[in-house]
């Protein structure tokens, strides 16, 4: 097959996912370091966007695959590629509405399973590896997170208590500020390559490179500028949930956190256990205020962003199909340039809207409640013996 | 002769996941805890009224613990880039 304005719209669109990525996940590396004062959170970002840039650039073993042991790879062809792209932006930009922090992997997955579905049915799609890749580590990931960083807050908590404050403080945001470092370097890293892997995957499909070249360099440098940059634009709403949404963080809460969260990313990434950053990252902030004296955390809103990640899959898979079948009425290059422009007309709407209540650099760390949040007073945890 | 059969693959990786909690737990409370003492240690080292020898042992112990953050640390850059 070869379509030069496909290629070139799914390699756009592949692109406009990589930036919603960046943007959607910079609260992962952060959130805690915004929340607890440690960097301006102009300057939060602008490090955690550097540190994506290179890690985009450290490490090429690019897998041109998608969705690999969940979708049938021999039935993988350039408009699924596109619709799975289409439902993970979609899914993006919708929970980025909300304040949600949900997985952009997963949300790329569902899109990609949707897209695989209507193209080829559901004999294409191999379910357990849905169970094993995805469904599983998405239990996992924030009840291992949650418990380590409970741990970890109450030992850091009672190994500090004599310390005098200033110093105490200080040395935990210089900690944080290198655990944000390494969290961003492995996003840019990890995630950045995914987006190769698409561009790559589709210039195969397309016949424009052969089946066994290495990633061109110029989707190396688009990736990683385009992760970048969306890092850059910061996600500020969903920064502000995970800051200062689930619990108030002090600077021992957000060292405890976000030394977890490296700690069980690297270690997922080190013995090949896809764990969701988001995911992770969620867990050790309710984990650390489970370990706070009083246990504040406001579990409705860890309930609903449960619910969120429920959904993830099946929602990105809806607008993955429809995309796929929009594509398939109207005939490959009108379909996906009608798709495109959905999409973008989907995204300006969202955009428009949420300026009615902007979240910026500047009111991200207002108090929980004063942006029409549902206002839950943080209740106690139950006791969890730590 | 019967053909060799292939052991089922499980649904989940029991085994890596085993290793991540192991390797979690220790070290994300292993690191937490040893930069919580080198606080500690800092903040003796830093009160006015710490006698030399308190100084000097705190000093080591802080030095000590920079050190191990700092290789734990380039031990996970480290994994990141040889993906």
């Amino acid at each position: 097959m070869h379509n030069s304005f496909v290629l070139a719209l799914v390699v756009l669109i592949a692109i406009a996912f990589d930036f919603t990525n960046g943007f959607h996940d910079t609260a992962n590396a952060v959130a805690p370091t915004v929340a607890t004062g440690a960097l301006k959170p102009r300057t939060a970002v602008i490090l955690s966007s550097t540190f994506n840039l290179v890690g985009a650039f450290l490490s090429l073993k690019v897998a041109a695959t998608i969705a690999s042991g969940i979708v049938s790879q021999t039935s993988i062809i350039l408009p699924v590629v596109f619709g799975g792209l289409i439902g993970a932006i979609a899914w993006n930009v919708t929970t980025w509405y909300f304040g949600i922090p949900s997985s952009s992997s997963h949300a790329l997955i569902g899109g990609v399973i949707g897209a695989m579905m209507a193209h080829a049915g559901g004999s294409a799609i191999l379910w357990s590896g849905i169970v094993g890749k995805v469904l599983a580590p998405a239990v996992a990931a924030p009840v291992i997170a949650l418990i380590i960083a409970a741990i970890a807050t109450t030992l850091a908590r009672r190994l500090t208590r004599n310390a005098d404050s200033n110093t105490k403080s200080l040395a935990m945001r210089v900690g944080q500020i290198g655990s944000t470092s390494l969290l961003s370097i492995a996003h840019g890293t990890n995630d950045a390559q995914k987006t190769m892997g698409v561009i790559t995957l589709a210039l195969v499909a397309n016949g424009t490179i052969g089946v066994n070249s290495s990633t061109p360099k110029w989707v190396v440098v688009v990736c990683g500028l385009s992760i970048a940059a969306g890092t850059m634009i910061g996600g500020w709403r969903i920064i502000r949930t995970m800051g200062q949404g689930f619990t108030r963080l002090s600077p021992t809460q957000g060292f405890a956190a976000q030394m977890t969260s490296s700690v069980v990313i690297l270690s997922a990434s080190h013995f090949g256990m896809p764990l969701s950053t988001t995911h992770v990252a969620t867990g050790s902030i309710l984990g650390s205020g489970v370990g706070t004296k009083k246990r504040t955390v406001r579990w409705t809103l860890a309930r609903d962003v449960a619910l969120a990640w429920l959904i993830t899959l099946p929602a990105a898979a809806i607008c993955g199909a429809l995309a796929f079948y929009v594509e398939r009425l109207f005939g490959a290059s009108i379909g996906v340039l009608v798709m495109t422009l959905l999409l973008a007309s989907y995204c300006t709407v969202i955009f428009i809207i949420s300026r009615k209540d902007k979240i910026t650099a500047e009111n991200v760390n207002d108090r929980w409640g004063e942006h029409g949040e549902a206002f839950e007073k943080a209740t106690e945890a139950v006791p969890t013996g730590v | 002769m019967a053909a060799p059969t292939t052991p089922p693959v499980p649904l989940i990786n029991w085994h890596a996941l085993g290793q991540v909690i192991a390797t979690s737990v220790a070290l994300g409370i292993g690191l937490v805890v040893i930069f919580s003492v080198g606080v500690y240690s800092l903040s003796v080292f830093r009160r006015q009224d710490a006698t030399i020898a308190m100084r000097s042992a705190n000093a080591l112990l802080v030095a000590l613990i920079t050190l191990v953050i700092l290789a734990t640390g380039a031990w996970g850059f480290y994994i990141v880039v040889q993906k």
